[in-house]
C-alpha cells in the first residue's frame, strides 16, 4: 500500500516535525561521524579527517532544507508561517483590519441580499416539478392593457388546437363555507375547483383514495371533494374513513373521493383544504387555466401559436388574443424597475467598499515596501512574498465573507420587512449560496489585485530603490499616490449618483402627495355594499334599502356627506366594451376598447369635489330600478380634449359596445393617481346609478378617521336593512398611501445605500488625505519654515480632499443624470437634470469633502517645521 | 564522474535501489557502497544522497527503521520494499536500453 504508507509519512512529518527533524539530524551526525572515522582509519590525522569529512558532506544546512522539501509539507508549513505572520499583523493594526472586514461584509452582505431577492422574483421558477415550464393562461382586453378572465370555451378550444403545450388545466380559486348552516356554524375553507389533472399537474397525488376523473366533471355527476391534509386532521382526525363519507360544501352534499397529502398546493393560490370538482356546468365566476409549455418550448412561442389560434377562429373582432404568462411575467413592470434600482444602488455600494478596501490595502502596502525590500534582499524568494500577500488577503476576505453572510442574513430579512404591501411579494427569498460565492469572490479578486501590488513592486526589482531611498521611500510613487486618488474621486463620483437618485426619488414622493389629483382627498371614504340577498330581489324592496341607508348614513355625527358610486375615487369601474362616437371612425391606437367608468348619483361630484368643467352633470334617473336608462353621460377633460379640441363635447353622443346612445351632457376635471400609467385612465366616464343596484360603494365625506366612523355606519346599514352585507372599507387617502408605497419603498433601499454609500466615501477620502499629510509632513514643514500661515497650510490640505471630491462630483453629476433618465418612468413632478437636485448633492458633497480632510488639515498645522526638517 | 552533482538523478535513484537491493544500509554504507562497486568513479554528495532517500521512501520504495550499526551505534537503516524491487528490474532494463542506444549512436560513424 505505497499511498497510505507514504500519506502517513506526510502526516508523521506534518504533525510530528520536531521528531522527524531529530531524527534527520541524528542520521547525518552519524554519517559524518563514519565519515571522519573512515577518514581516520585511511590514515589521516583526525583534524584533517574531520576537515575533509565536513568537505565531502557539503553545507548541512542546504541538505537539510533538501531533505525537508522532499517530505512534501513544505508548503503547508509556510502557509501556517504565512498565517501566523499575518494574523500578528492584523493584531498589531486593529483599526486597519476591522475596517477592511467591516467593508467587505457590507459590500458583500447588502449585495447578496438583494441578489437573493431578484432571484426570488425574477429567475426562480415556480416551486413545483416542471415549474420552469408552468405558465398560465391570460385573456386580454383593452388593447392588451387589461387581463380578463378566461373562458372555459376559450381554454377548450386551446386544448383541442395547441401543439406546444400539454396538461391544460382549469382552476377556480374560492372560499367554500363548509359545514350546513341549518345544523350550525359553517367555517371557511380556502380551496379550489378543479379539473382532472390538476393534482398531477404539480407531481401530486391524493395520499389515500382517488384523484378527481373526468366522469367527476358531468354535468350531472355527484358532486365530489378532495381535502387537504390539514382540514383532515382538523376537522377529520386523521380518520381513514373520511373517503367515501359526506361534506357540505357550499350548502350542497359532497361526497369525499381522497386525501391530499401535507403541503398540497396549487401554482397562483395558497388556498388548500378543499378541492371540488369543477362540473362543466359550474356556474359562473373566474377560472384559471394553466398549463405545462412542453419541453424546449418558449413562453413567446407559445403566445405566437395563440395569437395564431385565436386570429383563425375569428370569432372575436376587436378583442385581444389571449397570451400565456410565467411566474416571472406576473412581476409588473414597476417593480422590476424597483429590483434593477436596487441592483444599481447594491452593486454601487460594492464597488465603493472594494474601492476602500483596496485603498487600504495599499496604503499598508506601501508603508510595507520596505519590509518587502528588505525580505527580498535577505533572500525571501519572489513567489514566497507574492504567497505571503494572498495569505493576508485571503483571510481578510475570508473573515469579511463570515461577517458578509451575517449582514446579508439581516438586511434580507428588512428587506422582506420594508417591502410595500399589496405590491409583488418576495418574502420567499432565501440567501442563496451562490449568490454569497459571488459577492464574496468580488471582494477576493479585489484583495488579491491590491493586496499583491506591492509583492509585485518589489519583484519589479524596486527593492532597491526603496532601500536606497530610506524613510523617505514610502512617499510611494506619483503613480500609486494617483491611483488612489482616482479611487477616492469614483467614490465620490458613484455616491454622488446614488443621492441623485435618492433626492429625485424623495421631490417625486412629495410632488405626488401635493398633486392635484382632481378630487379632495381628506376624509373620503368608501364602504362596499351588497344588496345582493334573496330579500332583496324586488327592485322596489331594495330602493327602499338603499334610500333608508344613506339617509340613516347621513344623520351619523361627522358625516358631511354621503352618496353611492361604483368604486372611490381616484378608482373606477372598468367599462368593457368598445367606445364609439357618432359620426366618427375610431382606430385601435386610440384604447378605446374599455373605459374607466364610474356609475354614481349627481350629488357624487359635490361630496367628492370632482370639478365640472363644462356643461351640467347627469339628471338622476330614478325610474327604472336596477336597470341602467340614463342616456346623459359626463366625461372628463383630457378625453373632451382629445376628440373635441374645440371644446365642443358637450352634445356629442357615444356608446359602448354596441349599446344605447348616450349624450354628453357636462365634461368633469380629470381624476389621476400620480405616477400611475394606466391608459384607461385618459377616458373617464360618469353615468346615472340604477336607483336599486345590487352593488354599490358608499362614498362618504366623513370628519372623523375611517376607523372611528366605521361601527355607527355599519350600525347604520343594518338598521335600514338587516338583508344589506357590509364589505371592505378603505379611504381615498389608502389608495393614495398605496400607490406611493412602491416609490417609498425604492426611496427607503436606495436613501439606504446612498447614505451608506456617502458614509465610505467619506471615509475613503478621509483614509487618503490623511495618508496623504503624513507623507508630506516634510514639504509642509518646508512651507511653514518659508512662511506659509496655517490658514495656507488648511487651505492646501482642503483643498486637496475638495479637489477629489469635485472631480468625483463633476463625474457623479453626469452619471446620475444619465441613470436619472434610466429611470424615468419612477419620476413624477421632477426633471432627470433637476437643477436644484444637481446643485444640493454637489453641495453636500463639498461640505461632506471639507469636514472629511479637516482633520487631516488640523494635524497638518500642527507639524513642526524643525522637527519636521531634522527627521530627514 | 565524480560530483554528485554530475549523477543524473534518476541514475541517482537507480544506484541507490541496487545498493539496497543487496542488503539494507545506512545512508553512509549506501555511499561507500555505490564507491565501492563503482571502484571510487562514483562519489554520492550527502546533498544529493538524503533527498533521494526521503524521496524514495516517500514513494514507497524503501523503508527505514532504525538499527544498530557493528560498532553498537544507533543508524538509520534502509531497505527495498517489494514495490522497490520491483521498480529496480524496471529502472534496470530501461536503463540498459538506454546505455545501449547512446552505444549504438556512439558507434556510429
Amino acid at each position: 500500500m505505497p499511498f497510505i504508507e507514504s500519506t502517513s509519512l506526510w502526516l508523521r512529518a506534518l504533525f510530528q516535525r520536531r521528531h522527524v527533524e531529530t531524527e534527520m539530524e541524528k542520521e547525518m551526525r552519524l554519517h559524518l561521524e563514519m565519515e571522519i572515522e573512515n577518514n581516520i582509519r585511511l590514515g589521516m590525522p583526525p583534524a584533517e579527517a574531520k576537515r575533509a569529512a565536513l568537505i565531502a558532506f557539503g553545507g548541512m544546512e542546504k541538505t537539510k532544507e533538501a531533505v525537508r522539501d522532499e517530505r512534501g509539507t513544505r508548503w503547508l508549513e509556510e502557509v501556517a508561517a504565512d498565517l501566523r505572520f499575518a494574523l500578528r499583523g492584523f493584531r498589531r493594526q486593529p483599526l486597519f483590519t476591522s475596517g477592511v472586514v467591516t467593508l467587505i461584509a457590507l459590500g458583500v452582505g447588502a449585495s447578496s441580499a438583494v441578489f437573493s431577492v431578484i432571484n426570488n422574483l425574477l429567475l426562480s421558477p415556480l416551486p413545483f416539478p416542471d415549474g420552469n415550464r408552468m405558465v398560465q393562461y391570460v385573456a386580454m382586453a383593452g388593447g392588451g392593457q387589461v387581463m380578463v378572465t378566461p373562458t372555459r370555451h376559450d381554454v377548450d378550444q386551446w386544448r383541442a388546437r395547441t401543439r406546444l403545450v400539454d396538461q391544460i388545466v382549469i382552476v377556480r380559486g374560492t372560499t367554500f363555507a363548509l359545514g350546513d348552516s341549518l345544523r350550525g356554524p359553517t367555517q371557511q375553507a380556502g380551496g379550489s375547483f378543479i379539473t382532472p389533472g390538476a393534482v398531477a399537474f404539480v407531481g401530486g397525488r391524493p395520499l389515500i383514495g382517488r384523484d378527481v376523473q373526468p366522469s367527476d366533471t358531468l354535468a350531472d355527476a355527484p358532486p365530489v371533494a378532495l381535502i387537504g391534509y390539514a382540514l383532515w386532521q382538523r376537522s377529520f382526525g386523521g380518520r381513514r374513513d373520511v373517503v367515501g363519507g359526506a361534506i357540505v360544501v357550499d350548502g350542497s352534499q359532497h361526497t369525499v373521493i381522497g386525501v391530499l397529502p401535507r403541503g398540497f398546493k396549487l401554482p397562483f393560490d395558497d388556498g388548500a383544504d378543499v378541492f371540488a370538482a369543477l362540473r362543466s356546468t359550474g356556474g359562473n365566476g373566474p377560472i384559471d387555466a394553466m398549463a405545462k409549455l412542453r419541453p424546449g418550448v418558449s413562453a413567446d412561442a407559445a403566445n405566437r401559436e395563440l395569437k395564431q389560434l385565436f386570429t383563425d377562429l375569428d370569432r372575436r373582432a376587436g378583442q385581444d388574443p389571449p397570451k400565456v404568462m410565467r411566474a416571472a411575467d406576473w412581476v409588473p413592470k414597476s417593480s422590476k424597475r424597483v429590483v434593477f434600482l436596487m441592483f444599481g444602488a447594491v452593486m454601487v455600494v460594492l464597488v465603493i467598499a472594494c474601492a476602500n478596501v483596496a485603498n487600504l490595502l495599499l496604503a499598508r502596502a506601501w508603508a510595507r515596501q520596505r519590509e518587502l525590500a528588505i525580505r527580498s534582499a535577505m533572500g525571501a524568494h519572489f513567489v514566497r512574498l507574492v504567497r505571503q500577500m494572498l495569505t493576508e488577503s485571503l483571510t481578510l476576505s475570508i473573515a469579511g465573507g463570515v461577517a458578509g453572510v451575517a449582514v446579508a442574513l439581516l438586511t434580507l430579512k428588512l428587506l422582506v420587512l420594508a417591502q410595500p404591501e399589496g405590491s409583488t411579494d418576495f418574502s420567499g427569498a432565501r440567501l442563496e449560496p451562490v449568490v454569497l460565492a459571488w459577492g464574496l469572490g468580488v471582494c477576493v479578486v479585489t484583495g488579491l489585485l491590491f493586496g499583491l501590488a506591492p509583492a509585485l513592486f518589489v519583484g519589479g526589482g524596486r527593492a532597491n530603490e526603496s532601500l536606497k531611498a530610506g524613510a523617505r521611500a514610502a512617499t510611494g510613487s506619483a503613480a500609486a499616490r494617483r491611483l488612489r486618488g482616482s479611487l477616492v474621486a469614483a467614490e465620490v463620483a458613484l455616491s454622488a449618483v446614488l443621492l441623485i437618485a435618492t433626492v429625485l426619488l424623495a421631490r417625486t414622493i412629495v410632488a405626488m402627495q401635493h398633486a392635484d389629483i382632481g378630487i379632495d382627498p381628506a376624509g373620503l371614504i368608501g364602504i362596499r355594499v351588497s344588496m345582493a340577498s334573496q330579500q332583496l330581489t324586488d327592485p322596489a324592496a331594495r330602493r327602499a334599502a338603499v334610500d333608508g341607508m344613506l339617509e340613516q348614513v347621513r344623520s351619523i355625527l361627522g358625516v358631511r356627506g354621503a352618496t353611492l358610486a361604483a368604486d372611490l375615487p381616484p378608482n373606477f369601474a372598468t367599462g368593457m366594451g368598445e367606445l364609439e362616437i357618432e359620426g366618427r371612425t375610431t382606430s385601435p391606437t386610440d384604447s378605446l376598447s374599455s373605459v374607466a367608468i364610474s356609475w354614481t348619483r349627481p350629488e357624487y361630484f359635490a361630496i367628492t369635489g370632482t370639478r365640472i368643467v363644462h356643461g351640467r352633470v347627469f339628471a338622476n334617473d330614478l325610474t327604472a330600478g336596477d336597470r341602467l336608462t340614463s342616456t346623459e353621460v359626463l366625461v372628463n377633460e383630457s378625453f373632451a380634449r382629445r376628440f373635441w379640441p374645440d371644446g365642443d363635447a358637450i352634445g356629442a353622443r357615444v356608446r359602448r359596445g354596441g349599446g344605447a346612445w348616450s349624450t354628453i351632457v357636462g365634461v368633469a376635471a380629470d381624476v389621476v393617481i400620480p405616477n400611475s400609467r394606466r391608459a384607461w385612465n385618459r377616458t373617464q366616464f360618469y353615468q346615472a346609478m340604477p336607483a336599486a343596484p345590487s352593488h354599490a360603494m358608499l362614498i362618504i365625506r366623513s370628519a372623523v378617521p375611517l376607523t372611528a366612523l366605521l361601527p355607527s355606519i355599519e350600525a347604520a346599514i343594518k338598521r335600514a336593512s338587516p338583508f344589506m352585507k357590509v364589505g371592505r372599507s378603505l379611504s381615498t387617502d389608502m389608495i393614495l398611501d398605496a400607490s406611493r408605497a412602491t416609490t417609498r419603498f425604492t426611496l427607503t433601499l436606495v436613501g439606504g445605500f446612498a447614505a451608506l454609500s456617502l458614509f465610505l466615501a467619506a471615509l475613503g477620502l478621509h483614509a487618503v488625505i490623511a495618508y496623504s499629510v503624513s507623507q508630506r509632513t516634510r514639504e509642509i514643514g518646508v512651507r511653514v519654515a518659508l512662511g506659509a500661515q496655517n490658514s495656507d497650510i488648511m487651505r492646501l490640505v482642503i483643498g486637496q480632499g475638495t479637489g477629489l471630491a469635485l472631480i468625483g462630483v463633476l463625474i457623479g453629476a453626469a452619471g446620475g443624470v444619465l441613470t436619472a433618465r434610466a429611470m424615468r418612468a419612477m419620476l413624477y413632478g421632477t426633471a432627470p437634470t433637476d437643477p436644484v437636485t444637481l446643485v444640493g448633492v454637489s453641495v453636500l458633497l463639498g461640505i461632506v469633502a471639507v469636514v472629511a480632510s479637516y482633520a487631516p488639515a488640523r494635524r497638518a498645522v500642527k507639524v513642526d517645521p524643525v522637527e519636521a526638517l531634522r527627521s530627514e | 564522474m565524480s560530483s554528485s552533482s554530475d549523477v543524473l538523478q534518476g541514475t541517482l535513484d537507480l544506484l541507490v535501489l541496487k545498493a539496497l537491493s543487496l542488503a539494507p544500509l545506512h545512508g553512509w554504507g549506501i555511499s561507500q557502497r555505490i564507491q565501492q562497486l563503482s571502484r571510487d568513479a562514483l562519489q554520492i554528495g550527502q546533498g544529493s544522497l538524503y533527498p533521494a532517500l526521503y524521496r524514495l521512501e516517500r514513494k514507497g520504495l524503501v523503508k527505514s527503521e532504525w538499527g544498530t550499526t557493528e560498532n553498537n551505534r544507533e543508524a538509520k537503516y534502509y531497505r527495498l520494499s517489494a514495490a522497490g524491487q520491483r521498480a529496480l528490474s524496471d529502472e534496470m532494463s530501461d536503463w540498459r536500453r538506454f546505455v545501449s542506444a547512446v552505444d549504438l549512436v556512439l558507434v556510429a560513424e
